[in-house]
């Protein structure tokens, strides 16, 4: 055997190794990876097969009537519950609320507990059901769970965003989805078969695949390993609002404060109404659906037989206004006359709107582009409209 | 289809490598060109299928035009050929463009529908250019045409370049050079693809969370503090960098992997000592092909006409250097877009060559002997001075409005006035300035102290042709990859962190809203 072909064996070999080391290394790491993810599962969206409970964790059930009957509410330390599974079983238990609210993020402070209250003079109490990246699929699960509640509230506040009049704007809802179809069905949605017109399991699996994978979540997952996966509930004492405590607190009416760090660097931040995420869910000319509208009516109609419906709009912030070519203005001036005109045509109480001129709110009452404070919040009732 | 997204990673790459390596195993030679082929046209139908059309068509009309110019090499054709190719480019890339300027200028409302723009269609349009000014001049010969379809839709290079040239490249598809899968190749390759991927998906993109809220606040006339628009203009130089050399670095170690060399893109620009390096260091082989078939036969020409009409040194100044010097620059600015600023950006770097070439009549005028010998501190100089005016440029380059570009220059000198207190106000750098900061040290380090990818690499590559110039980088470095285990364990995790980031943030944490 020559020498140059003795190199290149001897070669090839340390190159072979290279690469099964690469490859092999790659795939325990992503494994690794998305096991901690999937046994860790922060949020608890992935299914309980091979998966430990604690005997120490408190079931939903239990969690739920701890919050409700809760001085202070719940800090939210570590990753207790999925926020839609908290809230989801909250739509359910029986309160004396006299109104719900759905909604996204900017109404998840909507308050009856806090001092400053919001819509007191349509509701003398209330529970927040808003969710993260709520969207209107959102609604109708919650809806669902309402009317398995044996003392349901009265009142249905439905918080409308920009982008609320489009199905298919975030895909949280899907864990839900047999929910989902069930209200769908419920509300006689039937020129096709609502399962088939809204079922995306392929997309909420292919997500939830990918979820398994992903940076951030690991990151998640890591802090909770950390804190040996504590998923202990502890309880807020009587503390300052406008303040907050370390981590977000779900107050007795299920709205939220948000963490003293994020109220802090709220404070910090200039808003400028361009670099934040205003334009979050937006997807330019696609402001809403006729689709959309057409099950949005369906649904206040149902809901029009056993409560009262109330439209809400919250504000932007005025700098995002002052920037009117942006697509956030143009859905907020379309989705708002579309609201009008559905609330005119189905006789429904219209309350604020997405322009914090109309409602006074002052610039100081914003934590960021699209998330008022309680104090806007309490003002919203300025504008509202009887059809 | 894109480098970073799961489905390249999982599917398409290892599936073309593995029919590659079957077929090249057995010795169907034309077979395995033909995956390839239709693997690329697969890789760029998976955006939009229609575009594939436009692809072979554009290969077709080419390869059709350089049948006739071999046979018949006549001004003629060739300029049917260009201005067939110019036409594509200029209806897919600039009507749009042309016509809005127009409007102003003449006052109309012509108002043409949105063409949406093929990818990679400046990349083919050029390689292929170049290859029928070459086989009019009688410096290229006929090809096999299924050889040629693979020089023009290569997967790796199809979309975001390198601009490669049909005389390194068509040799390298040859019977007996583009085989099987070898080892050696596989393992070069695969980590520049790792080196490219992090750059891309760990560095570009988180760094882009800090350059781009304070663009988007200048162009709607917000006036940046001080500190908030140095800050952007250096989140979006290390930006763009990691990202461009991040896509070439994939490219190059796409076409390792099959056995390909691929001209190598950028050769730490950061490092270089005056902006004439630094144009031989930073999209290298854009700047080959403008210096090749624009400046060269421009400043000859010239040149010659200077020199016959004895017009001395002013002329030659304005005509052989001056003119052909922005000429080019102009040209090589508008190829990146169809926008003002964007010339603007090669006008200023047109202006940086001309002055940089004065600055060395300057010198050149002084006595050896009498000259400052260039040391440690020079070198710092020249590094400093260049790069501060790359990144002036690149401000140019990045805001989308003339208005939006100086409102930024303008913080930048100060004009807005430099306050210490609230320095960072806006986006994500005003709610994370240390973050911001850190991202901004961070790269700075890794451009200045760490070796590029040719010297750590691809020096090491038996395949590697070294296409840029090598002279301008010690090849000598400390860090050199070699297939170790330890190696083989930081590239895995490298891989494995810019994989775990392609999906950003998480739709499942509660608090991302």
């Amino acid at each position: 055997m020559s020498n140059d072909i003795k190199n290149n064996l001897t070669d090839n070999k340390f190159f072979l190794l290279y690469l099964k080391i690469i490859i092999c290394f790659f795939f325990v790491l992503i494994l690794t990876v998305a096991l901690i993810n999937y046994k860790i599962d922060p949020e608890k969206v992935y299914p309980n097969y091979f998966k430990s409970i604690k005997s120490e964790e408190l079931s939903l059930i239990d969690f739920t009537e701890k919050l409700v009957q809760s001085d202070n509410g719940i800090v939210m330390k570590n990753y207790i519950w999925n926020e839609r599974d908290i809230f989801y079983n909250l739509a359910g238990y029986p309160t004396d609320a006299e109104c719900a609210v759905l909604g996204s993020s900017p109404a998840t402070q909507i308050s009856s507990f806090r001092s400053n209250k919001s819509l007191s003079k349509t509701c003398s109490s209330l529970i927040n059901l808003a969710v993260n990246g709520g969207a209107f699929e959102d609604y109708i699960v919650m809806t669902e769970s309402i009317l398995q509640n044996k003392n349901p509230p009265k009142t249905i506040i439905i918080s409308i965003t920009p982008w609320t009049l489009n199905f298919n704007r975030d895909p949280r809802w899907l864990q839900y989805k047999e929910n989902f179809t069930t209200m769908m069905n419920k509300i006689q949605y039937n020129p096709y078969s609502a399962s088939k017109r809204f079922d995306k399991t392929d997309s909420y699996n292919i997500a939830l695949l990918k979820n398994l994978i992903n940076l951030e979540y690991f990151m998640s997952s890591m802090d909770l390993l950390i804190s040996k996966n504590d998923r202990s509930i502890e309880f807020a004492n009587d503390f300052n609002h406008n303040l907050g405590l370390s981590h977000s607190v779900v107050l007795p009416d299920g709205s939220r404060i948000n963490s003293n760090e994020y109220i802090k660097s709220s404070l910090k931040r200039k808003v400028d109404g361009i670099s934040g995420h205003q334009n979050y869910k937006i997807i330019p000319g696609k402001w809403y659906s006729e689709n959309t509208i057409e099950v949005f009516t369906q649904f206040v109609l149902y809901l029009k037989k056993n409560f009262k419906v109330v439209f809400v709009m919250i504000p932007y912030h005025h700098e995002v206004w002052n920037f009117s070519e942006q697509p956030v203005v143009t859905a907020m001036k379309i989705v708002e006359l579309k609201v009008h005109e559905i609330a005119k045509s189905l006789k429904i109480q219209v309350i604020g709107s997405f322009d914090p001129k109309k409602i006074n709110c002052t610039s100081e009452e914003f934590y960021d582009e699209r998330h008022p404070k309680d104090l806007c919040l309490t003002k919203l009732e300025n504008v509202h409209l009887s059809y | 289809m894109l480098y970073n997204s799961y489905i390249f990673i999982f599917l398409f790459l290892p599936i073309t490598l593995l029919g590659f390596h079957l077929l090249g195993k057995k010795g169907h030679h034309r077979l395995t060109i033909g995956w390839l082929v239709a693997a690329s046209l697969f890789f760029y139908g998976w955006w939009n299928p229609i575009y594939i059309a436009l692809l072979v068509g554009s290969a077709l009309f080419n390869y059709a035009a350089s049948f006739v110019l071999l046979n018949k090499p006549n001004k003629f054709f060739l300029s049917l050929g260009i201005l067939g190719n110019l036409g594509a480019l200029v209806y897919f890339k600039y009507a749009n463009f042309f016509v809005d300027n127009i409007n102003i200028l003449l006052d109309n409302n012509i108002i043409l529908e949105q063409i949406i723009l093929p990818l990679g269609i400046s990349f083919f349009t050029f390689q292929q250019i170049t290859y029928l000014v070459d086989t009019y001049l009688g410096k290229s010969k006929e090809y096999d045409f299924l050889q040629y379809c693979l020089f023009v839709t290569f997967f790796p290079q199809l979309i975001a370049g390198p601009i490669v040239h049909h005389k390194r490249m068509m040799p390298q598809f040859a019977k007996g050079v583009l085989e099987k899968l070898k080892l050696e190749n596989l393992a070069a390759g695969i980590t520049t693809f790792i080196i490219g991927l992090f750059k891309k998906v760990v560095l570009a993109d988180n760094i882009a969370f800090f350059a781009t809220p304070g663009f988007n606040a200048a162009e709607h006339g917000f006036n940046l503090t001080f500190f908030e628009a140095w800050g952007a203009a250096l989140a979006y130089t290390f930006q763009l960098y990691f990202d461009f050399s991040g896509y070439s670095d994939m490219a190059v170690g796409l076409g390792l992997m099959f056995g390909i060399a691929l001209p190598i893109n950028f050769l730490s620009p950061f490092k270089t000592k005056n902006i004439s390096e630094f144009w031989r260091c930073w999209h290298i082989s854009l700047s080959k092909f403008i210096r090749d078939y624009l400046y060269y036969p421009i400043s000859l020409s010239l040149t010659r006409y200077v020199l016959n009409k004895n017009l001395g040194n002013i002329g030659i100044f304005i005509l052989g250097i001056f003119t052909p010097t922005m000429f080019a620059f102009f040209w090589a600015g508008l190829w990146h877009g169809p926008a003002w600023h964007f010339v603007l950006f090669g006008l200023l770097h047109g202006t940086y060559i001309v002055i940089y070439n004065i600055w060395i009549k300057i010198i050149s005028m002084i006595p050896e002997d009498k000259r400052i010998k260039k040391n440690n501190i020079t070198n710092f100089i020249g590094r400093f001075i260049t790069f501060t005016a790359v990144i002036f440029s690149l401000v140019i380059f990045r805001a989308e409005t003339i208005d939006g570009a100086s409102n930024i220059i303008e913080s930048m000198l100060g004009m807005n006035g430099i306050e210490f207190t609230d320095m960072f106000q806006i986006g994500v750098f005003g709610a994370l300035p240390k973050t911001g900061i850190a991202w901004i040290i961070l790269s700075l380090l890794i451009v200045n102290f760490l070796p590029n990818t040719q010297q750590f690499i691809l020096n090491q590559s038996k395949v590697f042709i070294n296409w840029g110039d090598a002279t301008l980088n010690e090849l000598n470095q400390k860090i050199k990859w070699k297939p170790t285990s330890y190696w083989g364990i930081f590239f895995a995790i490298m891989l494995t962190v810019s994989v775990i980031s392609f999906s950003g943030t998480s739709e499942f944490l509660y608090f991302s809203f």
